[in-house]
């Protein structure tokens, strides 16, 4: 039968019991039993409407239920139940909380009317600090809503500088805004939304060198990036730090959201404990993103974020959202934390921030394309074409981008299709390969070489190194 | 009534400086005997608020989970909550109010400039509206008197 342990403190209540094994195949059904043999439990357990009461936690053995079913998660006689409380409290936040002035309770009159939110909560989102790594496609609607709704002090990191493929999704920036810093243009505008918060930027890259001391500065850490390296660092620091890390991310058409680290649930590591193959996942700059999902995707972080400070609602923590535009879903997969994980696991290795980009063998990737001394430049290309030398121009593209801008005589053969149709291409003549900045052309030419082509080039820096530098009237995209 | 013995009480003083001057917790292990509350371990906690420590501390149910079991394994109690106010009078705040479990009794650790200023204990009641004080015994500072009173 099930076991349940009876804390120290509630044992009174319970004939001096320790553990009691009783009968019941859901957590619900053996804690109501639990109830019904020692009525005077009842009370410390339950609400008078018959719910857990907010202080009172369940475990399955290791797992809190609120990760698992909740009451209805199953049990098994193998299995031992523990009654935990939740403890908190501090010197003297809610008394000494300033208060809202005549402006800020008119600006905020929407959240103060609801009661889950109220005075309490607003003076909670004042006093709150929220960190936004990434002033981009994620970070753009984040800081935009989190501003709005009175975070009291919001602080960026980005060193970018606005561009004009920026626009289709990232709406802190203006088209006026283009070559401007990014940090620059979001400071302003936020401030302008709203001049009751304090908004601060890190122009920087959050490297394994700064990343504690910018995080230890705030309550709350939103990843809005686009890198393995830097998600790896931002949860590691995270975890190290204590802080929950309110995580999303977003391709093409289907982005996910979560959050990692808070006490009992999942990281990070623990949903992807060793990063993909370098190149093996293309980025958004590669494979492209519909521009307004980084707006759901954003704002399902928002809301996540302002409901961790407002300590309302059931959490995403534990849980994966999945949403896929084009078929308008949401899907949800349950996330446990890995008592084996590395950096939040029961017994951990990584106690202090390591090299990410050599975790994520992004260095060593950069560093082999550099080396091929045999890729083509641009105008080495011009000038084969001027004077009329014999050679097959490839293009790895896909269709819609070659529809975009080409290079004249260049002959599609998109990259997923080339292992199947090299038999369209003749192994004794010169090929020279390109796609749009160069790295999808460099995987072909390794196919190629690996297929017995020894006349194989790649065309350095793509069709937008051609536009660049030899033809302004090909459009980059 | 709640009495501290040395050893848990100057563990709990230690980590409490140690911590400063962020706000350090942690759980008093010990025995009943004749209504008194007897401490005979101090066994700190982390304080997992994910936000300022300096005014705000949170204990981690996993961790009381295995604290709770080490006690079973003694044959001794969870008999209550230690936690310090950096810089910050020894008082039940509303904060620790809302936020406690009414099953335990709370210390509450005044450390004035990472030096200890005074102590008071408390016990909520089953709705978390309101608390009692509940008389707290600790030792002296000075090892050679035995036990001062402080309520």
């Amino acid at each position: 039968m099930p076991k349940i342990l009876i804390p120290s403190a509630l044992r009174q209540y319970a004939e001096q019991q320790a553990e009691v094994e009783l009968q019941g195949a859901t957590v619900g059904e053996l804690l109501e039993e639990l109830a019904a043999k020692y009525p005077e439990l009842r009370r410390h357990l339950f609400t008078a409407e018959g719910k857990l009461r907010s202080f009172v936690n369940i475990y399955v053995n290791e797992e809190d239920i609120r990760y698992l079913q909740r009451e209805q998660t199953a049990v098994t006689a193998a299995d031992t139940i523990s009654i935990v409380p939740s403890i908190a409290g501090g010197a003297a936040v809610a008394e000494t909380a300033a208060g809202l002035s005549r402006e800020e309770i008119l600006r905020y009159s929407r959240h103060l009317i609801m009661p889950e939110v109220a005075m309490e909560g607003q003076l909670k989102l004042k006093q709150a600090r929220v960190l936004v790594v990434g002033a981009g496609g994620l970070g753009s609607p984040l800081a935009l809503y989190l501003a709005a709704a009175g975070v009291g002090r919001l602080g960026l990191v980005d060193y970018d500088v606005v561009d004009l493929t920026n626009l289709q999704r990232q709406i802190l920036y203006a088209t006026p805004d283009v070559g401007r810093k990014k940090l620059e243009v979001a400071i302003e505008r936020l401030r302008t939304l709203n001049p009751e918060i304090q908004v601060e930027g890190y122009e920087t890259a959050l490297t394994s060198e700064n990343a504690l001391e910018i995080l230890r500065d705030y309550d709350i850490v939103v990843d809005g990036t686009d890198n393995f390296p830097t998600r790896y660092l931002v949860n590691d620091a995270c975890v190290l730090l204590g802080k929950p890390n309110v995580y999303g991310s977003i391709f093409r058409f289907e982005g996910q959201a979560t959050v990692f680290a808070m006490p009992g649930g999942p990281c990070y590591r623990c949903l992807y404990p060793e990063p993909p193959p370098p190149g093996l996942v293309p980025s958004c700059a590669e494979g492209g993103v519909l521009g307004i999902l980084p707006g759901l995707i954003g704002l399902i972080q928002a809301t996540e974020t302002v409901k961790l400070i407002l300590g309302t609602g059931r959490p995403l923590v534990g849980r994966l959202v999945l949403y896929d535009a084009l078929a308008m879903r949401f899907r949800e997969l349950k996330l446990r934390r890995d008592p084996n994980c590395p950096v939040c696991g029961d017994r951990p290795t990584i106690r202090a921030l390591i090299d990410y980009e050599q975790f994520c063998g992004v260095r060593r990737e950069r560093g082999m394309q550099e080396a091929d001394d045999r890729d083509l430049e641009p105008r080495e290309l011009e000038a084969l074409m001027a004077r009329g030398e014999r050679f097959l121009l490839l293009d790895v593209r896909e269709p819609h981008e070659h529809r975009i801008c080409s290079i004249p005589g260049a002959r599609l053969i998109p990259l997923k299709e080339l292992p199947q149709r090299l038999h369209e291409l003749d192994s004794a003549e010169r090929i020279i390969v390109h796609c749009r900045s160069g790295q999808r052309s460099a995987k072909a030419v390794k196919l190629l070489r690996e297929a017995g082509f020894r006349h194989v080039q790649n065309l350095k820096g793509g069709i937008l190194a051609w536009s660049d530098q030899v033809d302004p009237s090909v459009p980059k995209y | 009534m709640i009495r501290i013995e040395r050893e848990a009480w100057e563990a709990m003083l230690e980590h409490a400086r140690q911590g400063y001057p962020e706000e350090t917790c942690g759980a008093m292990l010990g025995v009943r005997e004749d209504g008194i509350k007897r401490v005979l371990r101090a066994v700190p906690l982390q304080n997992v608020w994910p936000g300022s420590r300096r005014a705000r501390y949170q204990v981690d149910p996993a961790e009381l989970l295995r604290v709770e079991r080490e006690a079973r394994s003694l044959d001794q109690q969870v008999l209550g909550i230690y936690h310090s106010h950096p810089d910050e009078g020894a008082y039940f705040s509303r904060t620790d109010l809302e936020n406690a479990c009414p099953w335990y009794c709370y210390v509450v650790l005044s450390i004035r400039g990472g030096e200890f200023a005074e102590a008071g204990c408390w016990r909520p009641d089953e709705e978390l509206k309101g608390s009692e004080r509940e008389p707290l015994w600790f030792p002296a500072a000075s090892s050679g008197e035995s036990v001062c009173r402080k309520s």
